[in-house]
C-alpha cells in the first residue's frame, strides 16, 4: 500500500509538472480543447486513483472539477473567468494535499466546500456534490510519462561504474587486437561493447535535465504575481535544447525565481504606469538559456522602467558603501552591481514580495558559489536584463581533441569554425612579430598551441592542422596543433582549483583510452596568445548600450618613407617582404616590383635611390595587388572604426590618440578610372556593378572622390545619369550602358 | 581509528596525514602534464575513471625532489576535488601517540605553511601535513 501511494504521489506530482506550462496558455485560450483534455484528463486521473486510496477530500476536488469541464466539453457549460479560477484553485489544492501526503500528514481534516462551491456559482444548474462511484467514462489517456527519483550519490556510483567498465572493454579489446581470436568470441566481444557503449550514452544523460523544465517552471508564479500586483505580464521563454545539470539545475532555482520576483515587483510597471510612459499595457518577461562555448547563459529580461544607476550609486553612498572617489570612476556596469552588495535595496518600499529576506547579495553569491557570473544591464525607462552565466561543469560538450606532442586536448566544437589542413591554399606568414596564417586570402593570427605550452611538438606549421576559432565577438584566429584525434562528445568535470587559476582550461575529461585531456579555455588561450578579445566588455553590453561598444578593425600600422604613419586593413595585407634597390624597376610610370612572378606597383617610394634593403607591404585589394614601401617598424593595432574620417580629403583615424592615414587601396590599387554607384541599392550592386567592372572601372564606396558617377535617376528611378554631362540611358539597356561607359572611357584615354 | 596516521616518506623525511583523510594510495602511471600549471600540479593521473590531479608534495614543501620522481600517491579528496598526493613511498599506518601539538623545532618555510603540527609515534615524532594548505601551494612571497 505504501508502495502504492507512493507511485500515485509520483505520478501526480509528474502529471502536475506536465500540466503547469499548459494551466497559462489554458487560461489565456480556455476554449482550446487540447488543453482543457489535459486539465481534463488530470482531475480524472487523480478522482480514479483516489478510489484505491482513502483521500476522500481529494476525491471530491477532483471530481467537482471533472464534472464541470465535462461539462464544457461537452458543450453544457460555456466558459467563463470564474470557472477557470476554480479550476486552478482546484490544482493548486490538490497539489498541496499531495505534498501533504508525501510529508505523511493527515490531509482527511480541512475543508474544501468553498472550494466546491465555486463550481456553482455562475452556473444555473447546480452541480451535483461528488457522489463516489465509478469513472463515468475513462478518457483515451496517453501513457504517462512515469520517472522515478533517485539519489544523487547513486546516480553518480552508477556513471563511474559504467565509465570503468568502459575502460576495460577498451583495454579488452586491445589485447584482443593481438591475440588471433575466436570469431565467435569477437563477436560476442563486439555486441557486449556496442551495448556498453549504448549504455554509456544513455547514462551520460541521467544527470542532464533540459533547463525549461525550470524555466516553464516560473509561468505560475508570474501569473500569480502579477495578478497579486494588478499587473500584466507576458512571459516568453526561450531554453532551446540546453541541458544542465540536475544540481545545477536545483542551486539555480532560488536565485532565479529571486530574480525574476524583482522583475515583477520592482520592474514591470503597472498597466496605466505603462500606458503613461507610451509602452502597452503588457509588460514582456522574456527567460532564455542559451550554450555558448562552456557556458550556459540565462537571460532574465523585463522592459520595465529599469535601474537608475545614479540612484543606486547615491543610495550605496549614503550607505557608507563606496566613497565619493570610488563611484566617481565607476562605470555604468558597475554602478548596477552595487545593487548586489548587502544592505542596499533599491526599492523604495520594500514590499511583500520581493522582500523575503532573499537580496541581490545572496542571489549573486549563490550564482558564484556554481563557479557562473552575474551581469546586470539597465537603461532606465526601458527595462533590465540580468545575465546569469553558469559553468558547464559535468556537462556533456560535443568537443574536438587535437593532438599536440604526445598530449591531447579538447576544444569545445561550438567554437570551431573550421578545421584547415596545410595545403596548398595556407600561407604562413610572419606579420608585425605575430605568426599569421592567409586561409583563402583572408589572414588570421595563429597561436601554435605547442609553442604557447612549451610542448615539444611538430615545428613545421606546413605539416599541422588549423583549427579556426570563433570567438563570441566574432573575431577568428587559428590554433595550430599536430593533428585532429577525435570529434566526440566529452563529459567535462571540474579540475582543481590550480589549474582554473591558470585561466587556461575549463575543465577535464576522460578520453576513451582512460587518459585524461584538458578541455582549453580559448578566451584564456587567446589572452595567453596575445590576442585581445574583449569578450567580457561585449557580453555585458545590454542592447540599449550597444551604440557604445567600439567597433574596431585590426590593422597593420607602420611609419611610411616619408614619415607618415599608415594602416592598412590586416586582411588585405598579403606579405611583407624585403626588396633592394636593383628588384625595383623604375621607368617613366611607378615604380615596380617583380612579386609571384607579376609586376606589381610600388608606392612610397621617392625617386632618391637607396643602397639598403627597405620592408614593402605586398596589399591586395579587389584581386589587384599593390605594393607600399615601409620605413620599417611594422605592427598590428586595432583601431576604432567611429573615429574614421574623411574630413581632411585623406582617410584618417586616431590610433591610441595619435592620427594615422588609413591607405585608399581603391584610389591606390592601380589606373583604373573609378565609379560610384547608387548606394544602398540592391539592383546597383547585383546587376550595375558586374557590367561598370567589366566596362574597366573601379566601383568606390562611400564619400571620396571618383572620376565617374552612376546615379538614379531622381524621380521613378527608371533612368541613370551617367557622369556630369547629363547622359542617360534607361536602367534596363544594359547594351547602351555599356556602349555610354565605353564613350566615356575613349574620351578619357584620348 | 580515527587518530591513525599514514606514515610516508618524501624527499628523506617522514611526513605523517590523518588516515582518515586518505581514500586509497596508488601506484602512479602515466602523468598527463598540465602545461602553465603551478609547478606543484604534477599533472593529471587516473584512478579508474576518475582524474585526479597531481600534487608534488616535496615541491609543495619546498624540499629537493627525489631523484626519479615519486612513484606512490596517497588519494584524498579536498572540497569535492581529487588529488594524488605524489609521495616517494608509504611506510605504514600507525596510531598516533600523543595530540597534534605546535612543532618547536625549526621548520622550513615550505614546512611553516604546510605542517599542522607534530605528533608522537612508535616510529618517533613525525610532522602532520595540514592538507588543504599543502595542495594550495607555497604563498607568493611578496615580490
Amino acid at each position: 500500500m505504501d508502495d502504492l501511494i507512493t507511485e500515485f504521489i509520483a505520478e501526480t506530482r509528474e502529471m502536475l509538472q506536465a500540466l503547469e506550462r499548459g494551466l497559462v496558455a489554458w487560461e489565456r485560450d480556455p476554449g482550446e480543447r487540447e488543453r482543457l483534455a489535459d486539465i481534463f484528463r488530470f482531475v480524472h486521473t487523480v478522482k480514479g486513483n483516489c478510489g484505491f486510496f482513502d483521500l476522500p477530500r481529494l476525491e471530491a476536488l477532483a471530481h467537482a472539477a471533472e464534472d464541470a469541464l465535462g461539462d464544457v466539453r461537452a458543450g453544457k457549460r460555456s466558459i467563463d473567468r470564474a470557472l477557470v479560477d476554480a479550476v486552478l484553485a482546484v490544482i493548486d489544492r490538490i497539489g498541496e494535499m499531495i505534498e501533504a501526503i508525501a510529508a505523511g500528514e493527515d490531509v482527511s481534516g480541512g475543508n474544501d466546500a468553498e472550494l466546491i462551491a465555486r463550481f456553482t456559482v455562475t452556473d444555473p444548474q447546480p452541480v451535483i456534490a461528488a457522489p463516489v462511484g465509478p469513472a463515468a467514462k475513462p478518457a483515451p489517456a496517453r501513457e504517462p510519462f512515469r520517472s522515478v527519483r533517485l539519489p544523487t550519490n547513486l546516480v553518480d556510483r552508477v556513471m563511474s561504474g559504467v565509465s570503468d567498465m568502459i575502460l576495460v572493454r577498451n583495454e579488452l579489446e586491445r589485447q584482443l587486437r593481438h591475440s588471433d581470436g575466436d570469431p565467435a568470441l569477437l563477436a560476442n566481444f563486439g555486441r557486449l561493447s556496442s551495448l556498453l557503449s549504448e549504455m554509456q550514452a544513455a547514462m551520460a544523460r541521467v544527470r542532464m535535465q533540459p533547463i525549461g523544465t525550470l524555466l516553464d517552471s516560473y509561468q505560475r508564479m508570474v501569473r500569480d504575481l502579477a495578478a497579486e500586483l494588478g499587473k500584466q505580464v507576458e512571459v516568453e521563454i526561450e531554453s532551446g535544447q540546453v541541458e544542465l545539470d540536475r544540481e545545477m539545475i536545483e542551486l539555480l532555482r532560488d536565485p532565479l525565481l529571486h530574480v525574476i520576483r524583482n522583475a515583477i515587483d520592482h520592474g514591470i510597471e503597472t498597466p496605466a504606469e505603462r500606458l503613461a510612459a507610451g509602452k502597452p499595457a503588457e509588460g514582456r518577461l522574456m527567460l532564455s538559456a542559451r550554450q555558448t562555448g562552456n557556458e550556459i547563459r540565462i537571460a532574465i529580461l523585463d522592459d520595465g522602467r529599469g535601474i537608475d544607476a545614479e540612484k543606486v550609486v547615491a543610495r550605496a553612498f549614503e550607505r557608507g558603501l563606496v566613497t565619493a572617489e570610488q563611484a566617481a570612476r565607476m562605470d555604468v556596469s558597475e554602478k548596477l552591481m552595487l545593487v548586489c552588495e548587502p544592505g542596499l535595496s533599491t526599492a523604495q518600499a520594500v514590499t511583500a514580495i520581493s522582500g523575503r529576506g532573499v537580496g541581490m547579495d545572496v542571489v549573486r553569491a549563490s550564482i558564484e558559489r556554481t563557479g557562473g557570473k552575474l551581469r546586470i544591464a539597465s537603461a532606465p525607462g526601458e527595462g533590465t536584463r540580468f545575465l546569469l552565466d553558469v559553468p558547464l561543469t559535468l556537462s556533456i560538450v560535443p568537443s574536438i581533441t587535437v593532438e599536440v606532442g604526445a598530449q591531447v586536448f579538447a576544444v569545445p566544437r561550438s567554437y570551431v569554425r573550421e578545421i584547415v589542413r596545410n595545403g596548398h591554399d595556407v600561407e604562413v606568414e610572419r606579420i608585425g612579430g605575430m605568426r599569421h596564417v592567409r586561409v583563402r586570402g583572408e589572414l588570421y593570427p595563429c597561436l601554435g598551441l605547442g609553442a604557447l605550452f612549451g610542448i615539444d611538438c611538430e615545428q613545421d606549421p606546413e605539416r599541422q592542422v588549423l583549427v579556426m576559432v570563433t570567438m563570441i565577438d566574432g573575431s577568428v584566429f587559428a590554433l595550430c596543433a599536430d593533428d585532429i584525434a577525435d570529434h566526440c562528445e566529452l563529459v567535462i568535470r571540474p579540475v582543481a582549483p590550480q589549474v582554473i587559476a591558470t585561466g587556461l582550461y575549463v575543465g577535464v575529461a576522460q578520453l576513451n583510452d582512460g587518459k585524461p585531456a584538458l578541455m582549453l579555455d580559448l578566451v584564456g588561450i587567446a589572452q595567453l596568445g596575445g590576442i585581445s578579445s574583449d569578450k567580457q566588455a561585449r557580453i555585458a553590453a545590454p542592447a540599449a548600450a550597444e551604440a557604445d561598444v567600439r567597433e574596431l578593425a585590426a590593422v597593420i600600422v607602420f611609419a611610411g618613407r616619408d614619415g607618415i604613419r599608415r594602416a592598412v586593413p590586416l586582411e588585405k595585407v598579403e606579405r611583407l617582404i624585403e626588396v633592394t634597390e636593383p628588384e625595383i624597376g623604375r621607368g617613366s610610370g611607378l615604380p615596380h616590383i617583380v612579386f609571384a612572378e607579376a609586376i606589381v606597383p610600388l608606392h612610397g617610394v621617392s625617386t632618391e635611390r637607396r643602397d639598403e634593403p627597405i620592408d614593402v607591404l605586398v596589399l591586395s585589394e579587389g584581386g589587384r595587388r599593390l605594393a607600399f614601401a615601409s620605413a620599417g617598424a611594422v605592427d598590428t593595432a586595432e583601431i576604432d572604426l567611429a573615429t574614421v574620417t574623411d574630413e581632411t580629403g585623406r582617410r584618417m583615424a586616431l590610433l591610441d590618440g595619435q592620427p594615422v592615414e588609413l591607405l585608399d587601396l581603391a584610389r591606390l590599387s592601380g589606373l583604373l578610372p573609378t565609379c560610384r554607384l547608387p548606394n544602398d541599392d540592391a539592383w546597383a550592386r547585383t546587376f550595375l556593378r558586374p557590367l561598370v567592372e567589366s566596362a574597366g572601372y573601379q566601383v568606390v564606396d562611400g564619400q571620396g572622390p571618383a572620376d565617374l558617377e552612376i546615379m538614379l535617376e531622381a524621380d521613378g528611378g527608371e533612368r541613370l545619369l551617367i557622369g556630369n554631362g547629363g547622359l542617360a540611358v534607361a536602367k534596363d539597356d544594359a547594351a547602351a550602358l555599356q556602349a555610354a561607359l565605353r564613350a566615356i572611357g575613349g574620351r578619357r584615354a584620348s | 581509528m580515527t587518530n591513525d596516521l599514514l606514515i610516508a616518506r618524501v624527499a628523506g623525511e617522514r611526513i605523517a596525514l590523518a588516515a582518515i583523510e586518505v581514500q586509497s594510495v596508488i601506484e602512479l602511471g602515466e602523468i598527463v602534464p598540465v602545461p602553465l600549471a603551478p609547478r606543484l600540479v604534477a599533472g593529471l593521473a587516473t584512478q579508474r575513471s576518475r582524474t585526479l590531479t597531481v600534487i608534488d608534495v616535496a615541491l609543495a614543501l619546498d624540499l629537493a625532489p627525489t631523484i626519479g620522481g615519486a612513484r606512490f600517491a596517497v588519494v584524498v579528496e579536498i572540497e569535492g576535488v581529487g588529488y594524488a598526493l605524489a609521495v616517494d613511498a608509504v611506510e605504514h599506518v600507525i596510531p598516533a601517540l600523543s595530540p597534534v601539538q605546535p612543532a618547536k623545532i625549526k621548520l622550513s618555510p615550505g614546512w611553516l605553511h604546510c605542517a599542522a603540527g607534530m605528533v608522537d609515534t612508535s616510529v618517533g615524532t613525525v610532522l602532520k601535513v595540514d592538507l588543504t594548505r599543502l595542495v594550495a601551494g607555497p604563498e607568493q612571497k611578496a615580490a
